[in-house]
């Protein structure tokens, strides 16, 4: 009874097969009936291991993804290729409910379901292949389709950075076991790479049935830097939501069993956060008779306590910073080198060059812009200073923090703890930068 | 039998040489000779997680022994068709200012830091980890240790502060869905710092560091897995250099995310090639004489713009130059009397372990390439090997090619 039902899904496959081979990537010019799947036939168990070495295909890099094959009704004639991008990814599309019903709405876009189970594809493959064939006087369901991947692995190498406006993650596997909670399909460190294929404000939509993993994808949304929830009333006005809610099969299914369905969905970031301690842009102006200028607060943080900052000018590209603490004073000169000899923009490292400093070791990166030259500048403007723009896009960030703490401690070597003041290894690291 | 060295790492002035060998590992220094410092023994028990499981639960009974008649927790013993644990210092690292040297141990999956003094050790801490780490960086500040599992994550320890962490509460500071098989810390020259990660399948990842969160990009050349990445130093924050399970290594401006080289090395490993380099059977051609090889270890010859690449169970290793602009030359093959299991480099020298009968460690100058043994290095190894058991088995790089069916 069992070997009997089981042949007879699998001629039903095969049967299928010879026909999907033929049409996966046609055009339908040609007047052809292909009755839509039935999916009892192509029925396999809901969970897959996501660490397993599957035999998948998957391009080398997102340049060398033949996407044509997939979308053939958006192929430019001219150069075989698509005239855009796939740009809303369902990972996980299961038996493609969502992608069926997305696909009208957005009938501009491409539209990708990603599904690691074999079988199922193949149903998804034989569903738009039945819908295109139904519908190719109008050309509907050109925009969709669908791609056995292992998205967690591989997904960068579908995608460029920033391609995605939309993902959905819809009814995943809940992975209930404590030790399996890295096979979810959204963790912190899986939701970087997210970050990474989603443009700036980009939307990530979830769904589950289960309250325990929606509290898991919503906490870990929560967490990640790149990633801020959308409001209730922005859920409520989507119209993606609705058809998330309404349209998969598991969806249906937990509406039947009259079960809750928890949504959560979060936007990229406008822009990538601004590294960690790092100052922003300080504007000063080249006033020769002063020479003097003291960086903004943002500078002051690094040297905590009651330091001051101030950066001269004793030539147009050396700086000199000097620091002075309660404890004692210290000074670096900071040669700002021009790349190229061009006094626009000098952009170039620093070095400590004092080596038997003992108070910090400022061996740290300037950018030093001119944003203004007074040589080009409004005649009817009485001040002729060059204006500068000084970055320091890293002050190489601990050599800096060192000298703070070392400043702040009075500790005139670093010998005592640990990190020394003037680690060779880094003056030697930088000097091979330099 | 001595067991080989399996891991062995030079300073860069080359008088210090530290070695493992099963869960030991050898400090020595050269002053006229070499002379055995300092070793350590990693001694915990090797079914710590089990252990430590039977004494948390055997703690709960205590506490909860009043309340009924439960039975005491049993002393966990692996079944009999438990698969053997191979205990290993698998990875040995200096920090940038060669201050600290940091062990992977498979025992506890700790990372165990030291501080060296010239050629002694002194433990300062050893942080388990809830996987098996694989690869270790420090930051460019050697401010902490950066150091990545097999289950893929990376976790950051810093490096001098006592506080250890329960093994479960280590957050991870980015992800793979795969094995990784090398971490490293690199600048772009602008004074950011950013971490790669390369992984069991042909992924290298760029990320940003402290901040790994954000990617900046992926290097996409690799069909196989990559099993070493190096920054070569003179190529001033540049270039990496890439290989493992393809036959050809890959050199990246990783800046701009461009392959800046490829170069194939097949034809210069073919004379080495044995019968240890047959594609096992399921995956063999009609004739059976499908071969492959693998990189397993990229070594820099900072003093020479040059690196040694070693390979899988060969008794050879090429010496390839790299130009700042990243271009790849093969200049010469050199063979070895027995298989290369790894190597380090100083300013001077060049070590090799080699899996031989007697005198596994070798030393070549870099000019002329001709070698030495050091007898009186490895006549320091006491740590025994029982041959029945193939325990080279586990450092075989070439076992992460993946072979999927299905």
């Amino acid at each position: 009874m069992m070997s009997d039902s089981l042949s007879k899904r699998k001629q039903y496959r095969e049967a299928k097969e010879e026909t999907r081979k033929v049409l996966k990537h046609a055009r339908f010019e040609d007047s052809q009936e292909v009755s839509l799947p039935k999916k009892r036939f192509y029925r396999q168990r809901a969970h897959s291991n996501p660490f397993s070495d599957h035999k998948l295909e998957y391009p080398k890099s997102p340049d060398s993804m033949d996407w044509s094959k997939y979308y053939p009704g958006f192929v430019d004639s001219d150069t075989g290729k698509l005239d855009r991008k796939v740009e809303i990814a369902d990972i996980g599309c299961g038996f493609g409910g969502l992608l069926v019903d997305l696909a009208p709405h957005f009938p501009d876009s491409l539209i990708l379901g990603m599904e690691i189970r074999v079988q199922v594809t193949q149903y998804v493959e034989d569903r738009i292949i039945a819908l295109r064939v139904k519908h190719k006087d109008t050309n509907e369901y050109q925009n969709i389709s669908v791609i056995r991947a292992n998205a967690m692995k591989f997904l960068p190498n579908f995608f460029h950075k920033g391609q995605l406006s939309k993902m959905f993650f819809c009814f995943p596997d809940p992975h209930f076991k404590q030790r399996k909670h890295k096979a979810r399909i959204i963790t912190k460190t899986l939701l970087s790479e997210y970050a990474y294929v989603l443009r700036e404000g980009g939307v990530v939509y979830t769904i589950t049935d289960v309250k325990d993993l929606h509290e898991w994808m919503v906490s870990h949304l929560d967490e990640h830097p790149l990633f801020e929830r959308l409001s209730k009333e922005w859920e409520d006005q989507d119209p993606c939501v609705a058809i998330m809610r309404e349209s998969t099969e598991e969806g249906k299914k937990v509406a039947r069993n009259n079960g809750d369905k928890f949504v959560a969905c979060y936007r990229r970031s406008l822009v990538d956060p601004k590294p960690e301690r790092l100052p922003e842009c300080v504007e000063y102006t080249d006033d020769l008779s002063s020479k003097m200028l003291s960086i903004s607060s943002r500078l002051r943080p690094l040297v905590s306590g009651n330091t001051s900052h101030t950066v001269t000018t004793e030539m147009k590209h050396e700086v000199a910073w000097m620091s002075s603490g309660g404890t004692g004073l210290s000074r670096q000169h900071l040669n700002v080198q021009p790349a190229d000899g061009a006094p626009t923009a000098a952009e170039e490292r620093v070095v400590d060059h004092d080596e038997n400093n003992n108070h910090g070791s400022a061996i740290g990166c300037l950018r030093l812009t001119k944003v203004r030259d007074c040589t080009q500048a409004d005649p009817h403007n009485q001040s002729s200073h060059d204006q500068y723009r000084l970055a320091a896009p890293c002050l190489c960030q601990i050599p800096w923090r060192n000298a703070a703490e070392n400043i702040q401690n009075g500790i005139d070597t670093g010998e005592q703890d640990g990190i020394s003041a003037n680690p060779a290894g880094m003056l030697k690291h930088q000097r091979s930068v330099i | 039998m001595k067991h080989p060295f399996q891991k062995v790492l030079l300073n860069e002035k080359g008088d210090l040489l530290f070695a493992g060998a099963g869960q030991k590992l050898f400090v020595f220094q050269r002053r006229e000779n070499w002379q055995l410092t300092d070793s350590w023994l990693d001694t915990v028990d090797h079914n710590y997680a089990l252990i430590k499981e039977y004494e948390a639960r055997s703690r709960k009974f205590e506490q909860e022994a009043a309340a009924g008649d439960r039975k005491p927790p049993k002393v966990p013993t692996p079944g009999p068709g438990a698969p053997p644990k191979l205990c290993y210092i698998r990875d040995i690292h200096l920090s940038r200012n060669e201050k600290y040297l940091i062990l992977t141990t498979d025992t506890d999956k700790a990372v165990v830091v030291f501080e060296l003094n010239g050629g002694s050790l002194r433990q300062i801490k050893r942080q388990p980890l809830p996987k098996r780490p694989c690869a270790v960086s420090t930051s460019l500040d050697d401010s902490t240790v950066v150091v990545g599992d097999k289950f893929g994550d990376v976790y950051c320890i810093d490096m001098l502060s006592a506080e250890i962490k329960d093994e479960k509460d280590m957050v991870p500071v980015l992800g793979h869905v795969s094995m990784l098989t090398g971490v490293l810390n690199v600048s772009d020259g602008a004074g950011n710092e950013l971490v790669v990660t390369t992984d069991r399948d042909e992924h290298i990842r760029l990320s940003r560091f402290p901040q790994s969160y954000i990617i900046e990009r992926w290097l996409f050349e690799h069909e196989e897995f990559v099993a070493s990445i190096v920054a070569p130093r003179w190529c001033r924050d540049r270039v990496l250099v890439s290989g493992g399970g393809d036959p050809f290594l890959c050199s990246w401006h990783w800046q701009e995310g461009v392959l800046a080289d490829k170069l194939d090395l097949s034809a210069a490993v073919e004379p080495y090639l044995t019968e240890e380099h047959l594609v096992p059977s399921r995956f063999q051609n009609e004739a059976g004489d499908l071969k492959e090889f693998t990189v397993s270890q990229l070594v820099e010859l900072p003093s020479q713009n040059r690196l040694v690449v070693l390979f899988d169970k060969m008794s050879a290793f090429l010496v390839v130059s790299v130009a700042e602009d990243g271009k790849l030359a093969l200049e010469r093959t050199v063979a070895v009397a027995s298989p290369v299991i790894c190597g380090a480099a100083s300013a001077l020298s060049l070590v090799l372990s080699v899996r031989g009968a007697e005198n596994c460690l070798l030393e070549y100058t870099l000019e002329s390439w001709t070698c030495v043994e050091l007898r009186e290095v490895y006549g320091c190894n006491d740590v025994e090997w029982d041959e029945k058991g193939d325990l080279f088995a586990s450092f075989s790089v070439n076992q992460l090619r993946k072979r999927s069916e299905h």
